[in-house]
C-alpha cells in the first residue's frame, strides 16, 4: 500500500464501492459514475460541516506542554476533548506520552486564553471535557481560530492549513476532521444530479 | 428575498460598505460584518443595533487566503445560510499610485489577493450553500477604472476588470441553481478611500455612499444577477 501524505483530492476520478444490499451485490465505480446510477426518486445527502482546526498545543499547571485534541462539540464553548502529552502530529499517535493527571477545575493554557477541565472520564485521563476560556470580547469559535490548527498525523509530509481540510459543501463549523467522504464530490456533479431529478440534501 | 436573510459585507467598516449595512438592515436582512479594523466594524454594528438590527461582526482581511473558511465557518454559526455576500473591501495599493512602469509586481500581487482572490476564495466558501439552499446573491462592488484606462491605477483597475468578468462567468455557471451575481460601478463617492486615491478632490462633487447604497438594494430587489455589470448613477428600475 502506498501511504498517502497530504489530502489527495481526485474529485470525480476517486474510486467508489457500490454496496446494493438488495441485490448482494458490490462492485467498484468512480464518483462521476453517480450521474448513471441515480435518478428521479433518488437522494444524495452531503456533509455540511466545515472542518474547525481542533488540535491546540496547551500548557498545564506543570509547566509540561500538552495538546489537546477536540473530538465532539456539547455545546457552545463547551467539548469532549483527547489530551495527550509533549509532542505533536509528527510522531504516532500511539507513542505519544500521557498527560499530567488533570483535575476538575484546572487550567490548561494557549495563547491569550484556557482551557478549563470540566470533567475527566473515569476510563482515561485522557478524555477530558473542556470549557473554553477566551479573551474577554471573543467568541469560543473565533478564539479557536486564532489558537488551534487542523488535527493531522504523523503519515503527512507537512503541515496542512485550514483551508486544505474543508469539504466542497463546508458550512456549519463543528468537524475536527475534514468529512472524507464528500471530499471528491463537486459541485458540477450536484448540478447534474438535480437535474437529473435527484434530490440533494445536506 | 427570503424572510429574515442574511447578508454577509466585506469592507463594512465604513464608507460604502457602512452604508449598505445600513440599508440592508432597513430591507430587513441579518447582517454579518467584515473587515480589518474592529473598532470600524463594532461602530457600524453599534449602529446597526441601535436601529434594531441584527449585526456580528468578524474581524478579517479578505487578502489572506486563509480567511476565506474562517470567515464563513464564523457567519455560518451565527445566522445559518448567507443569501447576500457583498464584495465591497477593496485595496488600491502603495499611494501615491504609482504607474506601472513603477509599481512592484509584489503590491500588484497585493492588490489582486485582496480584489480578486479575496472575493473569489469567499464567493467558493459560501456559495455551495446557496446552491443547496434557498438559492442567493453575490454582489461585487466595481469601479469604472475596471474599463477605462487612468495612469496610476493600473493594479486596482486590472483586478476589477478581473473581478467583473469573474462574475460574468459565475452567473453563466449557477444562472439555474438560483444564485444571481452581478457588478455595480458606485461611482465616485465621497469616502475615507476615495481621499486617499485623489486627495484634492471636491467632495460636494462626490456621491453620498447612502444613496448609491440605497440603489444597489433597489438593483437587488429588482431581481439584477445575470452577471450585468451596472452604473449606479446610471440604473433605473425599470417598469
Amino acid at each position: 500500500m502506498k501511504a498517502t501524505e497530504h489530502p489527495r483530492n481526485l474529485g470525480l476520478a476517486q474510486r467508489m464501492l457500490v454496496v446494493d444490499p438488495h441485490g448482494h451485490r458490490v462492485a467498484d465505480a468512480r464518483v462521476g459514475d453517480l450521474i448513471r446510477m441515480l435518478g428521479p426518486g433518488d437522494v444524495v445527502v452531503v456533509n455540511d460541516a466545515a472542518t474547525v482546526p481542533g488540535s491546540i498545543a496547551v500548557t498545564a499547571p506543570s509547566g509540561r506542554r500538552h495538546e489537546l485534541r477536540l473530538v465532539t462539540r456539547l455545546r457552545e464553548g463547551r467539548w469532549c476533548a483527547v489530551l495527550m502529552g509533549e509532542g505533536d502530529w509528527r510522531e504516532d499517535t500511539d507513542g505519544r506520552p500521557p498527560p499530567d493527571a488533570l483535575g476538575v477545575g484546572a487550567a490548561l493554557h494557549a495563547r491569550s486564553g484556557a482551557f478549563r477541565i470540566h470533567a475527566v472520564d473515569a476510563r482515561s485521563p485522557r478524555l477530558v471535557t473542556v470549557d473554553f476560556v477566551p479573551p474577554a470580547g471573543v467568541s469560543p469559535l473565533e478564539w479557536l481560530y486564532d489558537v488551534a490548527r487542523p488535527i493531522q498525523y504523523s503519515y503527512a509530509s507537512r503541515p496542512c492549513a485550514t483551508r486544505e481540510v474543508q469539504g466542497p459543501f463546508a458550512a456549519r463549523p463543528w468537524a475536527v476532521e475534514m468529512p472524507s467522504a464528500g471530499r471528491p464530490l463537486r459541485v458540477s456533479l450536484i448540478l447534474k444530479l438535480r437535474a437529473a431529478g435527484v434530490e440533494v440534501r445536506r | 428575498m427570503k424572510d429574515n436573510a442574511a447578508a454577509l459585507i466585506t469592507g463594512a467598516g465604513r464608507g460604502l460598505g457602512r452604508a449598505l449595512a445600513m440599508a440592508l438592515h432597513r430591507r430587513g436582512y441579518r447582517l454579518v460584518l467584515v473587515a480589518r479594523t474592529r473598532a470600524e466594524l463594532e461602530r457600524t454594528a453599534t449602529e446597526v443595533r441601535d436601529a434594531g438590527g441584527d449585526a456580528h461582526v468578524i474581524v478579517a482581511d479578505v487578502g489572506d487566503p486563509d480567511e476565506a473558511p474562517r470567515i464563513a465557518a464564523l457567519a455560518s454559526d451565527v445566522v445559518g445560510d448567507i443569501q447576500l455576500l457583498v464584495h465591497n473591501a477593496s485595496a488600491l495599493g502603495p499611494l501615491p499610485m504609482p504607474l506601472l512602469a513603477d509599481l512592484e509586481p509584489d503590491a500588484l500581487q497585493r492588490v489582486f489577493d485582496v480584489n480578486l482572490f479575496g472575493p473569489f476564495r469567499l464567493t467558493r466558501a459560501v456559495v455551495a450553500g446557496m446552491v443547496l439552499g434557498d438559492g442567493g446573491v453575490v454582489v461585487q462592488v466595481s469601479s469604472d477604472a475596471a474599463v477605462e484606462a487612468y495612469p496610476g491605477w493600473g493594479a486596482y483597475a486590472a483586478s476589477k476588470a478581473a473581478a467583473d468578468h469573474l462574475t460574468r462567468t459565475w452567473a453563466a455557471e449557477l444562472a439555474e441553481a438560483g444564485v444571481r451575481f452581478f457588478a455595480v460601478d458606485p461611482g465616485e463617492m465621497d469616502t475615507a478611500m476615495h481621499a486617499q486615491a485623489l486627495p484634492d478632490a471636491d467632495p460636494s462633487t462626490l456621491a453620498d455612499p447612502s444613496e448609491v447604497a440605497a440603489r444597489i438594494v433597489a438593483m437587488i430587489d429588482a431581481g439584477v444577477g445575470g452577471g450585468e455589470r451596472l452604473v449606479a448613477g446610471a440604473w433605473e428600475r425599470s417598469a
